[in-house]
């Protein structure tokens, strides 16, 4: 979380950023892995709406995480929608497109590619309102 | 539960057929690294290899693939969402930053 954390720290005020907490990716009762065991994160599957909230909250507790956190409904509709889990980032333009697909995580899941559609959406604002104000009489 | 059963294909292989699968993921992994921020799609790269792989690495990378196109694609509408806010009652749109301001999105959880 530190890199999306500094990335959120360079674009701030310029980009809103946004976790999305969803379903556990690998939980006591799913596909437990070694990672998890070695730095003993134990969460099983969310039973409950509450359950997702406080697993969420010692999410954000455990990888002091500022940058706000949306919890998906019990339903996963939007996890689905986005294709999401177990991880998986995007860039919203703000015509409302998608200006960046991450890939599918854990293999695809990458920040720096992440980092440069941000960097050039952000560009390309600031082209578009310089050229807006040089037209203004 | 969901995730539980996508990733079985990738879980359930054996070490050989693992050590293929990373193989196969090198070359997608390289080719992206080749390209600029437009991904180079994981069809494109690993349909080539699914009639020369045993039946379980051939499940693992459709597995792939299927995951690599799930969701809105670069330059489609962003569905709308409107969740609540982790410790407060206030809720977000996405749409509503329409306009204003780029979203950047992280999907994730603990696990």
């Amino acid at each position: 979380m530190g890199c999306i954390e500094a990335i959120r720290d360079r674009f701030a005020g310029r980009v809103e950023f946004f976790v999305v907490y969803v379903q556990e990716a690998h939980p006591t009762d799913g596909w437990q892995v070694d990672a998890n065991v070695q730095d003993e994160v134990y969460y099983r599957q969310h039973q409950s709406r509450d359950e997702r909230e406080e697993t969420a909250q010692a999410c954000s507790l455990g990888l002091n995480i500022t940058i706000p956190i949306l919890v998906e409904e019990m339903d996963n509709s939007i996890d689905d929608t986005y294709g999401a889990a177990p991880e998986r980032v995007y860039l919203i333009d703000t015509d409302g497109r998608v200006a960046y697909h991450g890939g599918a995580g854990p293999f695809f899941f990458n920040l720096d590619e992440w980092e440069q559609a941000i960097e050039s959406c952000v560009a390309k604002q600031d082209s578009i309102s310089a050229a807006g104000q040089g037209t203004s009489p | 539960m969901q995730t539980q059963q996508q990733g079985r294909p990738i879980a359930d292989l054996s070490p050989e057929d693992r050590a293929l699968f990373r193989q196969c993921l090198d070359e997608l992994r390289e080719r992206r690294e080749a390209a600029s921020i437009e991904s180079v799609p994981a069809r494109e790269v690993l349909e080539p290899h699914l009639d020369k792989v045993p039946d379980g690495v051939r499940q693992a990378l459709l597995h792939l693939i299927q995951r690599d196109e799930q969701g809105p694609a670069r330059g489609e509408p962003a569905p709308d969402f409107h969740l609540k806010r982790l410790g407060s009652d206030d809720r977000v749109r996405l749409s509503s930053f329409r306009g204003q301001r780029p979203v950047a999105l992280v999907f994730g959880s603990y696990t």
